[in-house]
Formats: C-alpha cells, structure tokens, sequence
C-alpha cells in the first residue's frame, strides 16, 4: 500500500507540471488547451533529440542518465514554448481577436494537439523510444521501491512549481497574470499589456508541460501518445482543484496519481482474490473521471474554488 | 485651451448605439460632473473616453493629441487615469500589488508615488499586505482611486467613486475627490448624488445618449430637469 502512495505522489508530480500549465491557460486565456498533452510528448522527444546530439558526459551518481539531459530538458522547454507562441501568433491570437468562444478555443487546440502528434510520428516514428538504460528500484522500508530517477522526477518538479509561485508572486509580469485572471476587462482599463500576458501564460504553461514531458519519458518510455494518454488525469486534476489555483493544481495532481495509483491496486487484489480475470491497469482513466464526476456532483466549482 | 476635448462621439456595443453625438470639454484642474439618469450612457462615456471602447465617430483629444482609436495603455501613458464603478479592484492580489498594477506603463522606481497614494489615503498604509477582495467596500474604493492615482494622472476619469457606500463613507469619499483635484487634477466625475454634483465646477446633464444641458454647476441646480432627477420633480 505504501509503495502503490508513493508511486502515486511520483505520477502526481509529472500532472502536476501538465496541471499547472492547463489551469494557467483555462485561467488567463478562456479555454482547455487539449493540446497540452502532445505538447508533454512533443518535450519528451526534443529532449531525446537533444541527448542524442549532445557528447556524453557519463552518468550522475546513481542516476541513468547524465548532465546532458538538464540540457535536454531546458533545451524541450524552450523550443517547446517557441512552438506554443508561434501557434497562438497564427492560429489563437487571430481567434481571440474575432472573439472566438471558449468551446471554438478548445477545439482549435485539439488540432494543434494532431499537428504536434502528427510531427512525432512523422520524425520519430511510432515505436516506443528510450532515453536509456533501465534502471533497478530500491527496497525502502514498508515495502517502498523507488528508483533513484524518481527522487530526482520529483526534485525537478518540486523546484520548477516553487520558480513558478516566486515568478507570480514576486515579478511584474507574473503579478500582472494574475491581475489578469482576477479580472481580464481590469487588467486592460489598468494598461497591462494583456498581449504580454498572454505570451507569458504560453511560455510558462507549455515550458512546464515540456519537462513533465521529459520527466515521463525517463519514468516510462517515449510513445507519440504518452502526452494525451495522460491528459485526462491532468484536466481532472484541474477539474478537482478548481481552476485558477497553483497549489490547488498541485493537490489536485497528487490526489489524482495517489487515487488512480492506489484503487487500480485495491481493485487488481480484490479481482485476483475473486479470482476474475481483469487487468485494471488499463482502467485507471477510468478511475480519474469517476473522481471528477464525484467531485462535480459534491463540489462543482472544486476542492479549492471560490465558485466564480 | 481644454485638456479633453470631446468631439460629438458617438459609440456603443456591437449594434446598440448609446451614445449620440455626445461633445464636452474639460480644462486643466477643473472638477467636471456628468449627471444624468440610469441608462444614459455615463458609463460608456467613460469608457470612451479612456479607450476601453473606440467610437463609431467623432474625436477625441487629450492635450491637442488626437486619441480617439488610442487604447488604455496609450491614453494611461499620456496620462489620464480611469477608475470603473465596479469590479475596479484585482481580489486576490495585495492592496500593495493593485497598487503596482497602476503603475505597469511606468518604468523604474514607483515607492514615492505609492507613499503619496498613503498620505491621500492613510488607511491604506497599513493594510499594504492585505487582500483586496477581503477588504470593505469602502476601503476597495480607496484602492480603486489610489490606483488611479499612481500614474500622477492630468485628468482622472471616477465613474460614481460613492456608489454602494454607507453614508460616512460617501463624505470621506467626496472629500478625497475634491482633495485630489486641489492637488492639480482635473477630475471627470460621474455624479449621483447632490453632494457630489455640488463638488463640480461645471456640469454636463446626459440622457438618453445626448448632451442636453452644460454650465455651471449652481446654474445648473436651478434647472427643472436636475430638479427632477435629484428629487424626482
């Protein structure tokens, strides 16, 4: 039980990256970005390019990888985020002008989610691809096993969600985004360059996605549709929290990997204690909507919402 | 020569045109009110006037600068402020970060300027941390005027800063109107009440979208139609 929890918080670390980003953008520019999960997988992929090209520098203690993936890690959220800006220069800024409404927004975006699929598929075809060796777990205390990689999934996470809070919290522009998500129509009357808000939310939302994506890729495998496999999850996380929150997002992540972790696990004891033949692991999406639909049904505007 | 002039604009949203041909000026540190009933277009005026929204025709100047297609930050940088009748705060930011929101056309050091919002409105000073949205409504007024305050505006757009406020409040209000015009600004106001039409030194009676009254504001207080929409008649 204790190892399937901590499992949990590790995939709850990885949506917690995706969840930020989907409630920044939900936030500050009206709509869910269907296209946050190929753009994770669109991350994960430049980094594998980006490794692949870089000279190898050994691996870090423990670790099975080396220095060459924190470059390849800054190197997916950079041109990840380019990619981001370019399709809202081209396709969601024209929109918005036109006063497109959030449901149009949302499936504009699920075509940018093909483009993005579509162009892995096109450059790295669809088998499974890794960033390298496989790696043993190690036996902790109540039956907890945790790879050394995953202490440092978390750690990254850890440290890109506390720039993310400092950046909100203490710079001009991040004030101004969140000036701008307390009240857009404001925000104008004030002269906040909305336009710069917008490029931020882009830059921030879809950088972290980028290294989420990374962070999956050395937990799992790279596959084109790892990113939207775990989209739902993401959004439900959102979903729960209630939009517009960091740290809720961050909850909201946790709760979804623990839950989806620990009752896929509950379930598979009790079928094989039954004796039923069921592999629950191909329904934890599953449990991610039962959640969001128990959560909307008790508390529709979310854990954390304020119910605007 | 007028600060604002306001040249027979006429605006509105979408299809719905409200306001018809409407014309006004306003000279360097004067105190100017708009009156009128519900529905005459007061608001929109505002609006246009600071670029939330852009004309269908007409022209506006602002020191003999053509502003009329500017938008907000264009007509903040050259120095007018705006403060809307509602929703005119950031909630979940600080009273100390609404405060800087004021002050995103400006480059470099601003704390001088956050001091003298706290000398117009001392209260403020100690609650710099506070959440907006926690505070009173009369305290979130302060706020909304302080930020508009923080650019050092030439001319300073309030649309009904006492709306919704206990009576005390509405005189400390009114009295911080006024202060803030001794200091140099001329103010556009959108009146309610007779305490704050009496502020003005002249006066604009707006209904159904058009200008139909100006002058003076004692001469104005003698008229029938003020009459009737300050004391129903």
């Amino acid at each position: 039980m204790a190892d399937l929890f901590v499992n949990g918080l590790i995939l709850g670390s990885i949506f917690t990256l995706g969840a930020i980003g989907v409630t920044l953008i939900a936030d500050i520019l009206n709509f869910f970005n269907f296209a946050h999960g190929d753009m994770l997988s669109f991350g994960a992929y430049l980094a594998l390019f980006f490794v692949g090209i870089l000279p190898s520098w050994g691996n870090f203690p423990w670790l099975s990888f080396g220095p060459s993936m924190i470059f390849g890690i800054v190197f997916a959220m950079v041109v990840t985020a380019a990619f981001a800006l370019f399709f809202d220069k081209v396709l969601f800024k024209p929109l918005r002008e036109r006063g497109a409404s959030e449901l149009f927004l949302a499936l504009s975006s699920l075509g940018v989610a093909f483009i993005f699929r579509s162009i892995i598929r096109l450059v790295w075809g669809p088998q499974a691809k890794y960033y390298g060796g496989l790696q043993m777990a190690r036996q902790y205390p109540l039956g907890i096993t945790v790879k050394p990689d995953e202490f440092f999934i978390v750690g990254i996470t850890l440290f890109l969600v506390i720039s993310v809070y400092l950046f909100l919290k203490r710079t001009k522009i991040g004030k101004a985004m969140r000036a701008a998500s307390d009240n857009e129509t404001l925000a104008r009357v004030t002269g906040i360059d909305t336009e710069r808000v917008v490029n931020w939310t882009w830059i921030i939302a879809v950088s972290l996605t980028a290294a989420a994506g990374v962070l999956y890729g050395i937990e799992v495998q790279l596959r084109p549709i790892m990113g939207w496999n775990i989209l739902i999850p993401i959004f439900v996380a959102v979903v729960v929290a209630g939009v517009g929150d960091l740290w809720g997002a961050m909850v909201g992540a946790m709760i979804i990997g623990v839950a989806q972790e620990m009752l896929t696990g509950i379930l598979q004891n009790l079928f094989n204690a039954l004796d039923l033949d069921v592999l629950m692991t191909a329904y934890k999406p599953a449990i991610a909507f039962v959640l969001m639909v128990v959560v909307l049904l008790v508390r529709p505007q979310g854990i954390f919402g304020t119910g605007e | 020569m007028s600060l604002l002039e306001v040249n027979e604009i006429s605006a509105g949203y979408g299809e719905v045109d409200v306001l018809h041909g409407v014309s006004l000026d306003i000279n360097e540190g004067e105190l100017v009110a708009t009156i009128g009933p519900n529905g005459a277009g007061k608001t929109t005026l505002l609006r246009t006037i600071s670029g939330v929204l852009h004309p269908d025709g007409g022209s506006l100047e602002l020191n003999e600068v053509d502003i009329t297609n500017e938008d907000p930050e264009d007509t903040i940088r050259m120095g007018m402020g705006y403060v809307p009748q509602d929703d005119n705060i950031f909630p979940s930011l600080t009273v100390r970060e609404n405060l800087e929101m004021g002050a995103f056309t400006l480059e470099g050091d601003f704390e001088d300027r956050i001091d003298e919002i706290c000398t117009i409105f001392p209260q403020l000073r100690e609650r710099m941390g506070q959440k907006a949205g926690t505070m009173s409504g009369g305290q979130q007024q302060m706020v909304a005027v302080g930020r508009g305050m923080l650019i050092r505006p030439k001319l300073l757009l309030l649309d009904e800063p006492t709306a919704g406020l206990q009576p005390s409040l509405v005189d400390m209000m009114l009295g911080k109107v006024k202060e803030i015009n001794d200091r140099g600004v001329a103010v556009l106001l959108v009146a309610q009440t007779i305490d704050a039409l009496r502020l003005a030194d002249r006066a604009y009676l707006l209904s159904a979208g058009e200008m139909v009254l100006s002058g003076e504001t004692e001469e104005l207080l003698e008229t029938d139609r003020v009459q009737e929409l300050y004391f129903g008649g």
